[in-house]
């Protein structure tokens, strides 16, 4: 269900890293895989570590953005509350793709949460069905703009 | 020629939607408001014509899976890809409904 990623991201010019534990619940968990390996071709540019983001370790606990990607249904939605309970307070949430956002096309399915800010703060919507890399690096930029301001 | 970006946003020319409802009902998700009343025009023919006039056309981006069958199906061209492949992230869901206003601003400056 998880999976702690160090992903970088341009802002201002300047790569920007930070590590994400992914919740990959349906079909957006391996289309999140694919886009953060186009994220992840910008690590090869010179990087600049932003404090808010540096952590060593690689469990939720000390993961700083929670990737919320998939379908929640009601069975998993205690795990996902759970997950972002362990990564204490600061912790940043993006709903990625349309289930995550609002339930998607499963909203008035009597076992999907209609949106996963029904259990946790949700700090950026990444729409799409799925949300394309260029949606991804969007949507991280402006968590990370958020971050700093 | 395949010039329309796909996976973009979609935008709406409100002089060209008639409220005839078939985007909203083709839209697997049922992502697409669309709330109109009637009105009836004199057109100088045998009778008077009573079309649809459009008060709120809304797409909820959060909902939307961007399949584009709202597009194809839309017998007046009214809607259309505009834009970046996808690049709408918003820090609120309310950010993602966007109104009848801000899809036909997206659909001016689209305008070549």
């Amino acid at each position: 269900m998880q999976d702690t990623t160090p992903v970088a991201v341009v802002v201002d010019g300047q790569p920007v890293h930070l590590w994400a534990v992914e919740a990959g619940l349906a079909c957006c968990g391996v289309e999140y895989a694919a886009a953060t390996t186009l994220v992840s071709q910008l690590q090869a540019q010179t990087s600049i570590d932003l404090d808010a983001f540096a952590v060593s370790d690689s469990d939720s606990a000390s993961a700083n953005v929670l990737v919320v990607s998939g379908t929640v249904t009601t069975a998993l939605a205690p795990y996902v509350v759970a997950l972002y309970q362990r990564m204490g307070p600061g912790a940043r949430v993006i709903s990625f793709g349309a289930c995550a956002a609002t339930g998607g096309p499963y909203w008035d399915s009597y076992a999907v949460v209609d949106g996963v800010d029904r259990l946790v703060p949700v700090d950026v919507y990444v729409p799409g069905c799925p949300p394309s890399p260029e949606a991804l690096i969007d949507g991280l930029r402006t968590l990370l703009l958020d971050v700093r301001a | 020629m395949n010039s329309q970006p796909r996976r973009g946003s979609i935008a709406l020319s409100p002089p060209d939607c008639t409220s005839c409802m078939l985007c909203v009902k083709e839209c697997p998700d049922k992502c697409i408001h669309i709330e109109s009343h009637p009105v009836v025009q004199e057109t100088g023919g045998a009778r008077p014509v009573t079309v649809q006039l459009l008060d709120r056309f809304a797409i909820d981006f959060g909902l939307c899976m961007y399949c584009g069958i709202c597009i194809d199906v839309c017998p007046f061209d009214a809607l259309a890809w505009v834009g970046q492949p996808t690049s709408s992230a918003a820090t609120g869901s309310g950010s993602l409904v966007h109104e009848m206003d801000q899809l036909a601003a997206e659909w001016n400056s689209s305008d070549d």
